[in-house]
């Protein structure tokens, strides 16, 4: 049965939906870095943590905080490029000069994934905020 | 799609960091050695000019500029004990043109409105460009603040840029602001208002929704 997430709508699939929030899946993170190595690096985690089926994410760690930075950003950014998934995997992967050339997946890798998440929602206009 | 390396990531934001702090020291130095004479400002400006808010957000409000920096004032997160000479200012920035602003915002979607920006009484700023040029021959000078983003999340720049701490010298002259070309409409001008704090700004301007 699928949990309620209230405001993430985990539109990429990476939270574990099925079995709890708590959990996340890293076959659609594979989509964002394809390479199990650097996907482990990125996220702090034995490479072989990866072939779980689902991993747990353990409250106030760098991994939890890490994949839900990931999963509000990219069902924000989902929105905000039409629903499109390709465009959101390629959004998430590009250096961006607003992000003084880091790609969104970068910064939310250093753990500064709010700000992403702050910049998405002025763009919907959710939130209050001016270009310049 | 490139794999992501973390710690090849973790090392080029290092290095860029690096980059950054020390071309801003060797560039207050510079300005410390040659202590440049800018004169006064040039351009009276009584126009009208815009900027693009989202959300409801206050056209005239500071608040996130002051907290976050922008191209040419320091804000509190490049607040560093390594420049303990430099303050936070705000700047409120607008474009001469709608499509300007536009265009320097990056096309927002969702809620994004022009508003019309205008100064109460006459202003005085400085001409950027031909400061620029004339009076500070330090190398590739134009080429830096024009590389500089102008609307990029600030609070990801954790030491002040050359083009903040130029902003920050030539307000320590005076004046009511700066007047650049903006890079993506090079017809049209950016301009960066010195105001204090969201009081100041509402005693210097009016604002309103632009005509459709």
């Amino acid at each position: 049965m699928q949990q309620d997430l209230g405001q993430i709508h985990n539109y990429l699939g990476i939270l574990d939906t099925n079995r709890s929030p708590n959990h996340f899946t890293s076959k659609p993170l594979l989509r964002i870095c394809s390479n199990k190595s650097d996907l482990a690096t990125m996220l702090g985690v034995q490479r072989t943590q990866l072939y779980q089926k689902s991993l747990l994410l353990k409250k106030g760690t760098k991994l939890r905080s890490r994949v839900i930075h990931l999963v509000m950003a990219t069902d924000l950014a989902f929105e905000l490029l039409g629903k499109n998934e390709e465009k959101t995997l390629n959004w998430l992967n590009t250096p961006n000069t607003f992000l003084f050339g880091d790609s969104p997946l970068e910064v939310i890798m250093r753990d500064e994934g709010d700000v992403i998440i702050q910049w998405l929602h002025e763009r919907l206009g959710r939130k209050p905020g001016a270009a310049f | 799609m490139d794999a992501f390396d973390l710690s090849e990531h973790l090392k080029k934001y290092a290095h860029r960091y690096q980059i950054d702090l020390q071309s801003s020291l060797s560039f207050l130095e510079w300005l410390d050695k040659q202590r440049p004479n800018c004169g006064k400002p040039t351009i009276r400006w009584k126009e009208p000019s815009y900027r693009v808010v989202y959300g409801g957000f206050q056209p005239l409000s500071v608040a996130g500029s002051l907290a976050v920096g922008g191209r040419f004032n320091i804000g509190g997160a490049q607040m560093s004990a390594l420049f303990p000479n430099l303050a936070m200012r705000a700047c409120l920035y607008t474009a001469s043109h709608p499509k300007c602003a536009r265009l320097e915002a990056g096309e927002p979607k969702g809620a994004a409105q022009i508003c019309v920006i205008k100064p109460k009484s006459p202003l005085e700023l400085w001409n950027l460009q031909e400061i620029i040029e004339n009076e500070l021959p330090f190398q590739g000078l134009k080429e830096i603040v024009d590389a500089t983003p102008l609307a990029a999340r600030w609070e990801l720049q954790k030491v002040p840029k050359i083009s903040q701490l130029l902003g920050h010298f030539i307000r320590q002259q005076g004046g009511d602001g700066l007047v650049y070309p903006s890079t993506k409409d090079p017809k049209q001008h950016i301009l960066a208002f010195f105001i204090q704090d969201d009081v100041h700004a509402d005693k210097t301007f009016s604002a309103g929704l632009a005509e459709p």
